[in-house]
């Protein structure tokens, strides 16, 4: 099977540290003549837009605040959330919701370094970006079980985790729509697709998977974990989880499932922050 | 009486020459600052699309099946400016303890910057001769593939197919009596070719047409390599 390509989880956070942000300079420095754009002369106590990486390493030796972006606060993530909630049948884009692509990383980012300089508390904030994070995946999740090819509202980091399942299960899709008739051919991709959990028997996607073949064919135990055969990058933290069973899947509200405790599957981001939250609500 | 007038006629033209000569030296002083600040705020564009497409560069190299043209010319325009920030960085280092007090801090922001884009320089050119090695014996038989590659990679593909050749010889094609002539031989069908059909995921950046499914503006779309590939070129959409 092609190998499939992946942004790694250090690669996304990369990528968002390319974005800009605003900091508040303590201290006066010149104009920095960068590869890429310039850093601006900074005077103290002025507003300056710099390249998020760049904050950090300023922010590390005392030298500004970053202002903290308006799209990281209670208000905008619970007004996302509540948005999310009346729109049960689509996903909202990032715009939508007035939110960066790449808010996970960047916010996890700037928890991180810049947690003395949030104008909210940074336990609220964590516990904000938990929710919505839950209950986009799982709108995310229903989107993928029916096959679609649009994607509308995925951001750029949602694409970046579901990357591997995603182009699995659409390659199949493509190559079964093909060739139809040519059974030997596809006979292994279907294996495959079984076993990455795309394609469990579920009351929503029976509809669509009536008249496909996978019903037919065995699921084989070897192949259950996720991204077994990812390359280099499985072991990294972003390779996606597995789905989580199907009983999270039909509850309504995220938010009373992880408080449900124990015997349901993990939060699909379980990072360090999440945990944190996790406990700092027990 | 009339000498006087001459002389004060001739003060007046002199006066208008140093006028008119001041004028446009004015003029002229605004107008090279004028082109100085456009100067400035082009480069400063230049640089700011630079980065961006070779963010872009790296993503769809990574991405896409098939391997991509060569960005040339940005390629060399981020080579000049790493080679400047180099200079920098060592001037700086041997003059470190009478400089200004800040350029330790100066130092490690270029520095950083060096890094995270060498990083990308580096990966993206390490796709590119993954494909390479991977797709070796197909980009040598078509042309319009071998225009993707620049110079070096070329070189490099040839060395690296003629010391494969020399090695399947060696091991064990002259031992069975078989010898393949070039590279090929007649296993066509045993050449890796890239596979067009694997998906990509796109967004739109305007609303477009990917085979007659249409697609809005801001849309996630996933769809295979050879339906997108002419969008993407188009600048309709774009890999995420």
């Amino acid at each position: 099977m092609t190998d499939i390509p992946t942004l790694s989880a250090n690669e996304v956070a990369f990528l968002a540290e390319q974005e800009e942000v605003f900091v508040l300079s303590r201290h006066s420095l010149p104009a920095i003549h960068m590869i890429g754009p310039t850093i601006p002369r900074m005077q103290a106590l002025q507003r300056h837009k710099i390249p998020l990486w760049s904050a950090i390493i300023l922010k590390r030796q005392r030298k500004c605040n970053i202002v903290t972006p308006e799209w990281l606060s209670i208000e905008v993530l619970r007004r996302a959330v509540s948005l999310e909630r009346r729109n049960p049948a689509s996903l909202l884009t990032p715009e939508q919701l007035n939110l960066p692509q790449l808010w996970p990383a960047m916010a996890r980012m700037l928890l991180q370094n810049a947690h003395d300089d949030l104008i909210d508390s940074p336990h609220e904030i964590r516990a904000a970006l938990h929710d919505l994070q839950e209950l986009r995946d799982l709108k995310i999740h229903r989107m993928l079980r029916t096959g679609t090819q649009n994607l509308y509202g995925l951001s750029h980091f949602e694409v970046a985790q579901l990357r591997p399942l995603l182009l699995r299960q659409i390659n199949l899709l493509l190559k079964l729509n093909e060739g139809d008739n040519d059974e030997n051919e596809n006979g292994t991709g279907i294996d495959n697709g079984i076993n990455d959990g795309g394609f469990d028997n579920h009351d929503n996607n029976d509809d669509n998977l009536n008249n496909d073949p996978f019903d037919s064919y065995p699921s084989n135990e070897e192949h259950k974990a996720f991204g077994s055969s990812d390359g280099p990058f499985n072991s990294l933290t972003t390779s996606p989880p597995p789905f989580p069973n199907d009983s999270t899947l039909i509850e309504e509200n995220p938010t009373k499932r992880r408080r449900m405790g124990g015997n349901t599957a993990p939060p699909p981001e379980s990072d360090s922050d999440s945990d944190n939250d996790i406990e700092f609500r027990r | 009486m009339d000498r006087d007038r001459e002389a004060e006629r001739e003060d007046r033209i002199a006066n208008d020459i140093i006028n008119d000569f001041e004028a446009e030296f004015h003029e002229g002083l605004k107008e090279s600052k004028r082109v100085d600040i456009y100067n400035t705020e082009h480069l400063e564009n230049q640089k700011r699309r630079d980065l961006e497409t070779l963010k872009q560069a790296w993503i769809n190299e990574k991405m896409v099946p098939t391997i991509l043209p060569y960005e040339e010319e940005l390629m060399k325009r981020m080579f000049e400016r790493i080679r400047k920030q180099l200079e920098f960085i060592e001037m700086n280092n041997v003059e470190l303890q009478t400089q200004e007090k800040d350029i330790k801090l100066i130092l490690v922001l270029i520095e950083s910057e060096l890094e995270r884009i060498q990083f990308m320089i580096r990966s993206y050119v390490r796709l590119r001769l993954r494909k390479i090695d991977k797709y070796a014996l197909y980009i040598q038989e078509h042309e319009e593939e071998k225009d993707k590659l620049n110079n070096d990679e070329i070189t490099y593909m040839e060395g690296h197919l003629s010391m494969q050749h020399g090695l399947f010889e060696e091991q064990f094609l002259k031992k069975m009596n078989l010898t393949r002539r070039g590279n090929l031989g007649e296993d066509k069908e045993m050449v890796v070719i890239p596979d067009k059909s694997f998906p990509v995921i796109t967004s739109a950046i305007r609303d477009t047409y990917v085979s007659n499914a249409s697609i809005n503006e801001g849309s996630v779309y996933v769809a295979q390599w050879q339906e997108v590939s002419q969008g993407i070129a188009a600048g309709d959409l774009k890999i995420l």
